[in-house]
């Protein structure tokens, strides 16, 4: 059972999977008003509140593939086999976008690492837009 | 395969038993260790088949045929032959979570299933099995198995038998938060209070238990779930519910003079005798004694033995065991061919004990019980039966004939029944989450161990009946690689 839920009413979301909390909050400064920013420590606490009743209807999934519990290849699995959640755009923040099963991942959009967050916040406003 | 012509050189060796009138004196292990000598020997004597039937753990005539958890056996023993043995306790506990209990307790459906047996003894798989597991612990090889991450996710595993023991562990293992609730005052199931401790010491079970609380597994005793905690408050209070609650509901007999006093069920026997065991050395006195009394034990199974062995141990006048089914062949039927389980006469602890002190073995075959008669206090005094055969009806099923003129008359101060179990209690948790049964009574459970209930698994004697602790151990593993697939989204990496 994950304690947080989504608190930040009905405005265009980032669900954040991952512990990289100094990006996210360059990330959240970045995006500016309008947006709001949803941690999530790792796949399961993201399907969590992926599946959550109050799951607001806009949303960008920005995702660490290295996680504890469930990591981001495992997370996908579930969400793409997931009817309800399998169209929510996926960001992947990566280190190794040549690795083959990167390549495979098929995410919507890649940003690498080390992270330039002007670049992730636009990437996430287009999809967001999208 | 470490020596090829290993099986032709050595032949079968099991563990020395101390004395029968040695051990009816004390309640410790039967069993005294193997040289490790003799081990090498008898590992040796695997050879490795290309089809390993030990470890298949097939159903064949309802009856398991090699190991139900798929023990790696021709892997270990080859190990032992080698002295590798911390490999060996590796590789055992890779397929089962406690080797130390079914090393003691298994009847070895894999001995069963060796291919050495078809025309020679088999290999002494369960020995070895023991053996590797008492090695690892008295080396300090066998530590808490702490999950390097959590999942944040909660699961109550209701039930401490070794199926929700099982499913506790592989749960934590997996990284979720387990708690074990049990009604007893003390964790195990049948493991702590139905096995007495001369077959299964109780030391042992507090061990690993120990070891699974040092992992971060939380056990609450003395709260019975649908009595204490409402099951209702279960659904809302955790991610999944485990249920092994096992097969609690004795078989009685009901016929005329059962409400006579010394009639007792036989677990209330042996859980009373392990409690005060424990919790004194049965100077409290509370338990059912059966010293200076005839005893009849009726019904001829494991647990039928266990009553034996006890009574025995206190020091009873004397011990009858009954059982309805007819003597065993020494030797497998033509029906009953390798790899099936070999359905033979076999003299068990109990039985070994009784003849040792009494001059023969102490079961009657092929008898049933009419009749209990009692005094005018209303205490037992003998029990009456009457002689039968076994016959096949025109559908094909067995029916009970009675002998005429074979009746018999039995004294008896104090009568166990000990004749298995109908199935799980159905008051409480069942009825109040409304579980969908089978047509035998059992809790029914879908491919992933859910039940009708989602959210709510359920393992064990629960679900398959009265059955063997491997058993047990095979159903809470897959219950908990269930409850995982069912928290992580559809995946697991339980095996």
């Amino acid at each position: 059972m994950s304690d947080a839920i989504w608190t930040a009413g009905e405005v265009p979301h980032v669900l954040f999977v991952g512990d990289e909390s100094g990006c996210r909050d360059e990330l959240t400064a970045a995006l500016g008003a309008g947006w709001a920013i949803q941690p999530a420590n790792d796949g399961i606490h993201a399907m969590d509140l992926l599946k959550h009743p109050n799951r607001p209807a806009s949303i960008v999934v920005v995702l660490d593939l290295s996680m504890p519990v469930l990591e981001g290849f495992g997370f996908e699995k579930a969400r793409r086999a997931d009817s309800e959640l399998s169209h929510i755009p996926v960001v992947l923040v990566t280190s190794h976008a040549a690795d083959e099963r990167v390549k495979k991942f098929g995410a919507r959009a890649y940003v690498k690492r080390p992270i330039v967050v002007g670049d992730l916040a636009a990437v996430v406003r287009e999809l967001g837009e999208g | 395969m470490g020596k090829p012509t290993g099986f032709l050189e050595f032949h079968r060796e099991l563990p020395a038993n101390r004395t029968p009138s040695e051990r009816v004196s004390d309640w410790e292990e039967i069993h005294v260790h193997v040289p490790t000598d003799t081990l090498k020997r008898q590992g040796a004597r695997c050879m490795d088949c290309g089809t390993p039937y030990c470890h298949t753990g097939k159903l064949i005539g309802g009856m398991a045929s090699g190991c139900p958890i798929n023990n790696l056996i021709p892997d270990w023993n080859d190990l032992i032959f080698r002295g590798q043995w911390k490999e060996a306790a590796v590789r055992l506990h890779q397929t089962n979570n406690f080797p130390e209990f079914t090393g003691r307790v298994c009847p070895a459906p894999c001995e069963g299933s060796c291919t050495l047996g078809l025309n020679d003894d088999p290999v002494t798989i369960k020995s070895i099995e023991c053996s590797i597991a008492d090695h690892a612990f008295e080396e300090g090889w066998i530590v808490p198995d702490t999950p390097g991450t959590r999942t944040g996710k909660r699961v109550a595993v209701v039930g401490s038998g070794p199926a929700g023991l099982a499913a506790a562990s592989q749960l934590n293992h997996a990284g979720h938060t387990v708690t074990v609730f049990e009604r007893a005052d003390r964790v195990g199931g049948l493991l702590m209070y139905g096995i007495p401790n001369m077959k299964l010491p109780k030391s042992m079970v507090e061990r690993r238990v120990r070891l699974m609380a040092n992992a971060g597994i939380r056990f609450v005793t003395g709260v019975e779930v649908g009595r204490d905690i409402t099951a209702k408050s279960l659904l809302s209070d955790w991610d999944a519910v485990v249920l092994c609650c096992g097969a609690a509901q004795a078989r009685d007999l009901a016929i005329e003079g059962r409400n006579l006093s010394g009639i007792h069920l036989a677990m209330e026997f042996l859980h009373a005798n392990t409690k005060s065991l424990l919790d004194s050395s049965l100077a409290d006195g509370a338990y059912i004694s059966a010293s200076g009394k005839s005893v009849v034990v009726i019904g001829g199974g494991d647990t039928g033995t266990d009553c034996v062995g006890t009574a025995l141990r206190h020091r009873a006048r004397n011990v009858t065991q009954l059982e309805i089914l007819p003597k065993p062949p020494a030797s497998r039927a033509p029906d009953n061919p390798w790899p099936q389980w070999p359905k033979v006469y076999k003299l068990d602890y109990g039985q070994e004990e009784a003849a040792a002190l009494q001059g023969a073995d102490p079961r009657a075959y092929s008898i049933q019980t009419k009749r209990f008669v009692g005094d005018e206090s209303g205490q037992v005094r003998e029990v009456h039966t009457i002689d039968i055969e076994w016959k096949k009806s025109p559908d094909g099923r067995m029916h009970i004939v009675e002998l005429p003129g074979t009746e018999r008359v039995f004294p008896a101060e104090l009568v166990l029944l000990a004749l298995g179990f109908v199935g799980p209690e159905k008051k409480g948790l069942v009825h109040e989450l409304g579980l969908k049964l089978d047509e035998r009574g059992n809790v029914v459970t879908d491919g992933e161990k859910m039940t009708s209930v989602a959210g709510v698994f359920a393992a064990g004697d629960m679900v398959r009946g009265q059955s063997l602790v491997v058993w047990a151990i095979h159903e809470g593993r897959k219950a908990a690689r269930g409850v995982d697939r069912y928290l992580m989204y559809g995946q697991s990496y339980l095996p």
